[in-house]
């Protein structure tokens, strides 16, 4: 272990130290995103200087400098791997069940995960925040990779369901809402 | 640095790994005009990748190039072919408007092992750290340095988006494990574990921030696992345990994060042959 590689402990020994201080002092700090840009371009940097100066292990300098930077753009195999950085009080989930509430795989009648589904719901969702549209695009995406796989019409009047789980006094609380119309309800 | 492994070891390992990307090959799953195009495909290709045909060229050339790689015949060649395709196969399924990271891994490891041997032939044998004496050491050396940089980038990440807050804030996973497993026992899907821990999160927020702290602390100390053998025994220990912990309590799977970790951190047929003198 060189000299570079022990600044590159430090720097680690600092980043979470300084995440346990403020843990433990029950500080809410934030960074802006033009800080927080600017935190890890100096990070990746640092990568890139340790590799520079010699570090025993160089390609984890120069693959984490990668991540740190260009990761942003998401440039596969890249990433900064930001899905479980910004801790909220509030997530969502999308289930498809029948009407008496019944789970109904997503993978297995209609081929599509519903992790994967809820990502869409996410991209779709943060483009205009309209439920409506959003839900009209699942059932069609639905409904095409069903065709696409073979599988037979959906259970008449299963449904999509928004789930909300929100903190409350440090316990999930479930509250739950119809998206869209039931499937089969356009075409009847 | 523990740069040892041997032939039998690396064939082990290169076996391994096209298992398990023969098991955890995504394939171009969605068809048709990409709806938001991510990664590589913001600047073109699109069309390429809304081509129908392409699914099945992809899967074709995905069996010749494993085939010629687990068998190390133009090794250089088939990794930049599979990277190739992963690539293709990544950003066409997540220009559907869901990233899917459970592949990333796999990529990061195949250009790490396509860059060890591109260094090795342009540098020749060396004695490290960045080239070894043989190419597939090389590229072995580079694979574990590019997995523990994920993690360790994956943990920077926290540390950052969150302004430092992300162990204080941590408790709130608990809304995963809700989300994933449910809030409440179902008849017949019941999941005991995940609700004590919901439960006892929110009646421990400083214990639950230790436990996820301790996850945090996993990730950004990934590379002292590269200390020499059994360092990466020991990350890769703790790692897939982190993994577990994270499917059991939270829903988060990463099965072939895990698998990964399996044949290159723990390299079990390393430990098997330990009895006998080594492999």
């Amino acid at each position: 272990m060189g000299a570079s590689d022990l600044v590159l402990l430090a720097v680690a020994v600092v980043l979470i130290g300084g995440c346990a201080i403020i843990a433990v002092a029950g500080g809410r700090p934030r960074f802006s995103p033009g800080a927080r840009a600017a935190v890890l371009v100096l990070l990746g940097v640092g990568a890139v200087a340790a590799l520079v100066l010699g570090s025993a292990i160089p390609v984890f300098c120069a693959a984490l400098a990668a991540n740190l930077t260009v990761g942003r753009l998401e440039l596969y195999p890249l990433s900064a791997y930001t899905m479980f950085a910004d801790t909220r009080d509030h997530i969502r989930r999308i289930a498809i069940e029948t009407p008496d509430g019944s789970p109904v795989s997503g993978a297995a009648a209609f081929g599509v995960n519903e992790v994967e589904l809820f990502k869409r719901f996410n991209t779709e969702v943060a483009v205009d925040g309209d439920l409506v549209r959003t839900s009209v695009v699942l059932a069609r995406l639905l409904d095409d990779a069903r065709a696409a796989a073979g599988l037979p019409e959906p259970l008449a009047a299963s449904q999509l369901v928004l789930c909300e789980y929100r903190l409350v006094e440090g316990r999930p609380v479930e509250s739950r809402s119809p998206l869209g119309e039931p499937f089969g309800a356009a075409a009847g | 640095m523990g740069t040892d492994w041997g032939d039998l070891e690396l064939l082990c390992m290169r076996a391994l790994f096209g298992w398990a990307m023969l098991r955890g090959f995504p394939g171009v799953l969605r068809r048709g005009e990409l709806t938001h195009p991510a990664g590589w495909a913001r600047w073109g290709g699109q069309r390429l990748l809304a081509n129908p045909v392409l699914p099945g060229v992809t899967r074709f050339l995905f069996e010749i190039a494993l085939v010629a790689y687990v068998a190390g015949l133009g090794e250089p060649v088939a990794l930049g072919a599979l990277l190739a395709i992963w690539a293709i196969a990544v950003t066409a399924n997540s220009s559907h408007g869901a990233v899917n990271h459970g592949h990333y891994l796999t990529g990061v490891i195949l250009a790490a092992q396509l860059g060890g041997w591109v260094a090795h032939a342009v540098a020749g044998a060396g004695t490290g750290p960045v080239v070894l004496d043989t190419a597939p050491k090389t590229a072995v050396w580079w694979t574990v340095q590019g997995v523990a940089a994920t993690y360790a980038a994956s943990g920077i990440a926290k540390v950052i988006d969150s302004g430092f807050g992300w162990i204080a804030r941590s408790p709130s996973l608990v809304l995963y494990a809700a989300a994933n497993l449910g809030t409440r026992p179902r008849a017949g899907a019941g999941r005991p574990r995940a609700l004590r821990l919901i439960d006892a999160a929110g009646r421990h927020p400083g214990m639950a921030r230790i436990v996820f702290g301790a996850g945090l602390v996993l990730e950004i100390l990934a590379p002292l696992s590269l200390f020499n053998r059994w360092t990466l025994v020991a990350g890769g220990v703790v790692l897939w345990i982190f993994h577990r912990a994270n499917q059991e309590f939270l829903g988060l799977a990463f099965g072939q994060y895990r698998m990964i970790l399996v044949i290159y951190f723990i390299n079990i047929p390393y430990l098997l042959g330990l009895p006998f003198g080594g492999i």
